[in-house]
């Protein structure tokens, strides 16, 4: 009987629907698993065994360690920004408009997502790691053993680091990005410094930077949450800490991607609208 | 001083600030003395130059024999059919935005939206084709290949192959190099067509699909796709070198494992971007070069 049931099953159409079922069932799942891990550790801000030590260290690795790295990224990619719209804005003689559509492409959308693609190289990857090894040489357990919730003394200081520092980092990014473009754009291009700046006040809004600030900081809580649940969750072997590893880094990529769009998706849709309202020193 | 901080003072919180920061003190100044400077400098010295000779050496043993196609065609699988999902989703995402953000900057700029297409192809076809999945490729693939060859080191696999006169760089950075280079093109194109619709249903409003195709072609000449390939090209070594050298590098148990992952994924992205940015300016000059 079991049998016959497989047979039916195994016929390619429900085969392909089940499988989508199934796969749609473990996303959900795996959505809600991270949700309750997300909510578990907000719970448990504010509450007494709180490790300011181990949160300040954590700041440190966090934020002082990837400066550096920031910093050159943000440099090259705003160069970069700065090059492939010049040439794409001159095709149809709008370079005046370099400054301003490179300013807001760059505070509003290059930015927040490369300050968040390279935090999850370099500490988000680093925090799975670290937890998963932890997990593989059952020092987790042995934090629970001392009667220690292994939540609020190892998660939290890391979660509340990475969600901090990459809002302040995405601040410097977007700083030095915005220089590099248009250091790029004076010496390689030889545009001239008005030219650069005549429209930029009037094409970038503080909303702008606004948008910015709410993304870095939905990619923080997003990417720690990620990164802590699958080193703390990870298969205690060695292998299991490579494969926390690429999960956190391919999760994250894509749900950065995804909550890009949507906040993208939602400013556009309520620009419309709500320009008239809000946007006091709008362009038009 | 930690000691006499313990002693003294006498309110937890405070006392886990200054310890705190005394952590912080000690971690910097080992950073900041001359010692740290310079062997960070001579770090990034050996890294730059290590990196370069692992190419130069995995290039010299391309041509030597035995050809491992079996291993090759393995890799290609791993490296380019398992990561076009996340390849996918997300340059399919940014062509989405992309075309959102430009109807709304060119809106206020230009005043109407006919040029969208057209910008959006050349970014896609210069930037997001080849340097945007070449990033992600380094996040799924190289972080993997790291682990792999790290793995392997920290084993003392590696060891032993070299024990019985295996070369370890043909054996194992070869494979995946070539795979790289194949797959790499392979996806970039890939990567480029999903942006290409993804744009097309933000755009679908305002264009139909030819009219869409139309006002990009109209932007697009072959140079872009030739940009599409050459970035393809050069940046499809990074990712397996750059991995493969700090697998080799690993030391220390697992944790040295997880070290090495993350150094790969950061390093060749900071070299993507780097030669992005080169590729970038030396392009227009040798063109102007050329054509003189």
């Amino acid at each position: 009987m079991g049998e016959r049931i497989l047979n039916i099953f195994s016929l390619g159409i429900f085969r392909i629907l089940g499988g989508a079922l199934v796969g749609l069932g473990n996303l959900i799942l795996g959505i809600g698993a991270r949700s309750i891990f997300l909510w578990e550790v907000i719970t448990k801000i504010g509450k007494k065994p709180f490790e300011l030590r181990e949160f300040i260290l954590q700041l440190y690795l966090v934020g002082v360690r990837s400066l550096a790295i920031v910093a050159v990224s943000g440099f090259f990619v705003g160069g970069i920004t700065v090059l492939q719209f010049h040439y794409a804005l001159s095709l149809f003689g709008a370079q005046v408009y370099l400054g301003g559509v490179t300013t807001s492409g760059l505070l509003r959308q290059v930015g927040p997502v490369l300050v968040a693609i390279m935090i999850t190289g370099r500490v988000g990857a680093f925090i799975s790691a670290e937890l998963g090894t932890m997990r593989a040489s059952e020092q987790i357990q042995a934090v629970r053993c001392l009667g220690l919730d292994p939540v609020s003394v190892l998660v939290l200081p890391r979660f509340l680091a990475v969600v901090i520092m990459i809002f302040l980092l995405t601040i410097v990014g977007l700083l030095i990005s915005l220089a590099g473009g248009a250091l790029v754009s004076f010496f390689l291009l030889k545009v001239s410094i008005s030219y650069y700046l005549v429209n930029l006040l009037k094409l970038t809004t503080i909303q702008a930077f606004l948008n910015g600030m709410v993304k870095s900081l939905l990619f923080g809580i997003l990417i720690a949450t990620i990164s802590c649940y699958e080193g703390y969750y990870s298969a205690p072997s060695a292998e299991g800490v490579g494969k926390a590893v690429n999960r956190t880094l391919t999760y994250a990529s894509i749900s950065v991607f995804l909550v890009n769009y949507i906040i993208t998706a939602i400013v556009s849709l309520t620009f419309t609208l709500g320009e008239n309202i809000l946007f006091l020193s709008g362009a038009r | 001083m930690s000691e006499w901080v313990k002693k003294r003072v006498s309110n937890p919180y405070l006392r886990a600030l200054v310890l705190g920061l005394l952590d912080i003190f000690y971690i910097a100044r080992l950073g900041l003395s001359v010692e740290g400077i310079g062997s960070n400098f001579l770090r990034f010295f050996e890294a730059v130059g290590g990196i370069v000779w692992l190419f130069i050496k995995s290039l010299v043993q391309i041509f030597l024999p035995p050809y491992r196609l079996r291993e090759i065609l393995k890799q290609m699988e791993i490296a380019g059919w398992q990561s076009i999902p996340l390849i996918g989703i997300t340059v399919g995402f940014i062509g989405l935005v992309t075309v959102l953000e430009l109807d709304y900057q060119l809106y206020r700029v230009v005043g109407n939206i006919d040029y969208v297409p057209g910008f959006a192809g050349i970014l896609i076809f210069r930037e997001f084709g080849p340097t945007v999945v070449s990033a992600m490729f380094s996040a799924k693939v190289g972080a993997g290949w790291s682990a792999e060859i790290a793995n392997m080191k920290i084993t003392e696999q590696i060891d032993a192959m070299e024990l019985n006169s295996v070369n370890p760089i043909k054996y194992l950075v070869v494979p995946r190099l070539l795979a790289s280079v194949v797959m790499l093109v392979a996806l970039s194109v890939v990567g480029a067509s999903f942006a290409f619709f993804a744009g097309w249903i933000i755009a679908r409003q305002n264009f139909s699909f030819w009219a869409y195709y139309i006002m990009m072609s109209k932007f697009i000449r072959l140079t872009d796709l030739g940009t599409l390939f050459t970035k393809a090209l050069v940046f499809s070594s990074v990712v397996p070198i750059t991995s493969a050298w700090y697998g080799f590098k690993a030391e220390g148990g697992a944790r040295g494992v997880g070290e090495a992952t993350t150094k790969s994924v950061v390093s060749s992205i900071l070299i993507i971007i780097l030669l992005d940015f080169i590729l970038n300016t030396l392009a227009d000059k040798l063109l102007k070069i050329v054509l003189e």
